[in-house]
């Protein structure tokens, strides 16, 4: 009889793995239900999505509905669809920062930071727009 | 050299500069604790002789990247994964017990490509892992997204 995996092989393999199987691994067993929302392997998991070159994530809109786009191979993308987040605007502007997704409208004045992976939308405070500088930057 | 002992109790002899990238026997070494055979317990032969095929490749890496054998070293990594589930599994648990960084992340990753289609019942029995989760959690989460359980490319093998 083989030994049980230890968590922390769990841990460092499910890095690795798209966002779409983390979700569906989460029935697994109670461990990785917990996993998938803990900040720590949050950080290593949207860390290597970036880095990995499997997972280059892409966010876009289309149809109402938002997208991330994870590059597998050259010309081959999986789509990821990002629910609640499906509310009809053009914005113009979205950067991605580890995994984060910061989408914004020229007057909206709280600027929303998407994540993907989590699913979770966090304002930023409002912010003052300078007329004479015209759009705001983003510092990170 | 350096000698290693696996659990069916056979010696291996590995050069030091090979065998340091694992940083439990360094540290060993380091200690003064390796002047004779290093027992390993928790590993056999046979996933013995794949750890160090693969340190012994490994030795060079530094000079790979001016000699231009990274593309050489690449493919190696690329053939050294291409094994069984079971022993792919084995080495994971080597690596991660010898604490080889690179090793470690190169067989984790292959792990994670061979998980990702695979349905929830095929990844529990490659990972020997027993669902603690009731039908109500389980169908809670299905729930949640159930977005993340539908599609043509799910997988229900366990190889």
């Amino acid at each position: 009889m083989k030994p049980t995996i230890p968590q922390e092989l769990i841990f460092k393999i499910f890095s690795w793995l798209p966002t779409k199987s983390l979700i569906h691994f989460k029935c697994i067993f109670k461990f990785c239900n917990s996993l998938v929302l803990e900040s720590a392997f949050m950080g290593v998991h949207q860390c290597r999505s970036i880095t990995h070159m499997d997972g280059k994530k892409f966010f876009i809109w289309q149809h109402k509905d938002y997208y991330t786009i994870e590059e597998k191979e050259e010309g081959k993308a999986s789509c990821l669809r990002i629910e609640n987040c499906s509310e009809n605007l053009l914005y113009d502007h979205i950067i991605c920062v580890n995994g984060l997704f910061c989408c914004s409208m020229k007057y909206e004045e709280c600027v929303p930071i998407r994540n993907p992976s989590k699913k979770v939308v966090t304002y930023l405070p409002r912010f003052i727009v300078f007329a004479k500088i015209g759009y705001p930057g983003y510092f990170y | 050299m350096v000698k290693l002992k696996s659990n069916d109790d056979k010696e291996f002899e590995v050069e030091e500069a090979a065998v340091i990238q694992s940083e439990m026997i360094k540290n060993m070494i380091e200690d003064g604790c390796a002047t004779s055979v290093i027992p390993l317990p928790n590993i056999d032969s046979k996933t013995l002789i794949k750890v160090i095929e693969y340190l012994n490749k490994h030795i060079n890496m530094g000079k790979a990247a001016e000699t231009g054998e990274e593309d050489d070293l690449k493919e190696f990594d690329e053939q050294f994964v291409n094994m069984g589930w079971e022993e792919l599994f084995d080495v994971i648990m080597a690596a991660n017990y010898l604490n080889i960084h690179e090793l470690m992340e190169l067989c984790c990753q292959s792990a994670a490509d061979r998980l990702k289609n695979k349905s929830v019942r095929a990844v529990r029995e490659m990972l020997k892992i027993t669902n603690d989760l009731t039908e109500e959690e389980e169908q809670e989460i299905i729930n949640d997204a159930p977005w993340a359980f539908e599609g043509p490319e799910i997988d229900d093998t366990v190889n």
